[in-house]
């Protein structure tokens, strides 16, 4: 097992926790979307160290959907059915409190993985 | 490259296979298959290789059942919510609470008027009579043919979970004196009818839901 495999494993274990996150802020920034634009979105944004898996993403859109966070848009494309993603009111509001909690998450890490030392 | 219908079918039949069996789970399962397949050839794959390989690399060439449990789940998880709403929704209107409350006056008046043994007799005609409702709407959606569809089977859960679970309170209180029967009575029609207003107005909607794709689906 390479290193660079080793990383991309690891990536993935930390990026598990905010996958729902992740899938909110992409549906703030873009109006609508759908299954296989949301993984190649973050595949493209984050020069493919992280790969959203299938398996993990139609749950974590299903229990969004579930809990009033998305609402759903079906159109015909080519010769099948196409589902959209979009945030919902309450959906808009929720993905602003998880950012918010996710940035002092983060803050924390920060502290943790590389404190600053003071005199105080 | 798009794919034909008759392809698209093929992927289609393959994702049934290997376990999704709702037709409206599969739906952007086979969107996602389909789009990764195209975007494939259009690098110059072959049609076989570019199938087998997107199973492969999407991690769905195995059983897929764990995805459809967690699929029905889902929806089961909506459902339920909503028929929940549904209940509160139907005191959102002045009409439905004043026909509640004389239902409810109606169901005591009688109560002390009748003897119990025709009271019981009369709840009980109550309680089953919206069966032939749900036996009319279950025969014309067999008719309409919309294949297995998860959220016909919640649908039609939740418009028949009270008939499963209310006669099992009945004999709870089977020993107990004529007065607690009575009150059990009145307020188990009370909750059976709330529940088959929300469950019937949910049913309706998955029915709709169900049209609306069938409809996109054929256009």
């Amino acid at each position: 097992m390479t290193i660079k495999h080793q990383k991309n494993m690891g990536n993935q274990k930390l990026f598990k926790g905010s996958l729902q996150t992740i899938i909110l802020k992409l549906l703030a920034q873009n109006d609508k979307m759908y299954g296989y634009e949301i993984t190649q979105k973050v595949k493209e944004l984050t020069k493919g160290e992280l790969k959203i898996t299938e398996g993990a993403l139609y749950p974590a859109l299903h229990k969004l959907e579930a809990d009033g966070l998305l609402d759903v848009e079906v159109a015909k494309v080519g010769n099948r059915l196409r589902k959209y993603y979009k945030l919902t009111e309450h959906g808009t509001k929720e993905t602003a409190n998880k950012l918010a909690e996710m940035q002092d998450f983060l803050k924390t890490m920060q502290h943790l993985v590389n404190p600053k030392f003071s005199l105080e | 490259m798009q794919l034909t219908t008759k392809q698209i079918q093929e992927i289609d039949n393959r994702l049934k296979r290997n376990g999704i069996v709702y037709w409206d789970i599969r739906i952007e399962m086979l969107d996602h298959v389909v789009t990764d397949v195209e975007n494939r050839l259009e690098k110059g794959e072959k049609l076989e290789n570019a199938i087998t390989n997107s199973f492969i690399d999407l991690g769905w060439n195995g059983s897929l059942k764990q995805l459809n449990r967690e699929g029905w789940q889902n929806v089961n998880e909506k459902y339920r919510r909503e028929y929940h709403k549904g209940i509160i929704r139907f005191f959102k209107s002045l009409k439905n609470t004043l026909l509640f409350f004389v239902g409810l006056i109606t169901l005591y008046f009688l109560s002390s008027v009748l003897t119990f043994n025709i009271f019981k007799k009369v709840c009980m005609i109550l309680f089953i009579s919206p069966i032939f409702l749900v036996i009319y709407l279950y025969v014309k959606t067999l008719f309409k043919k919309y294949g297995k569809s998860v959220n016909l089977d919640y649908g039609f859960f939740y418009l028949t979970l009270n008939f499963m679970i209310l006669p099992g309170i009945f004999s709870l209180f089977k020993s107990q004196p004529e007065l607690s029967q009575k009150i059990v009575w009145i307020v188990v029609l009370s909750i059976h009818f709330l529940s088959i207003h929300s469950g019937y107005h949910l049913y309706k909607k998955s029915i709709e839901k169900v049209e609306n794709l069938r409809k996109q689906l054929l256009q």
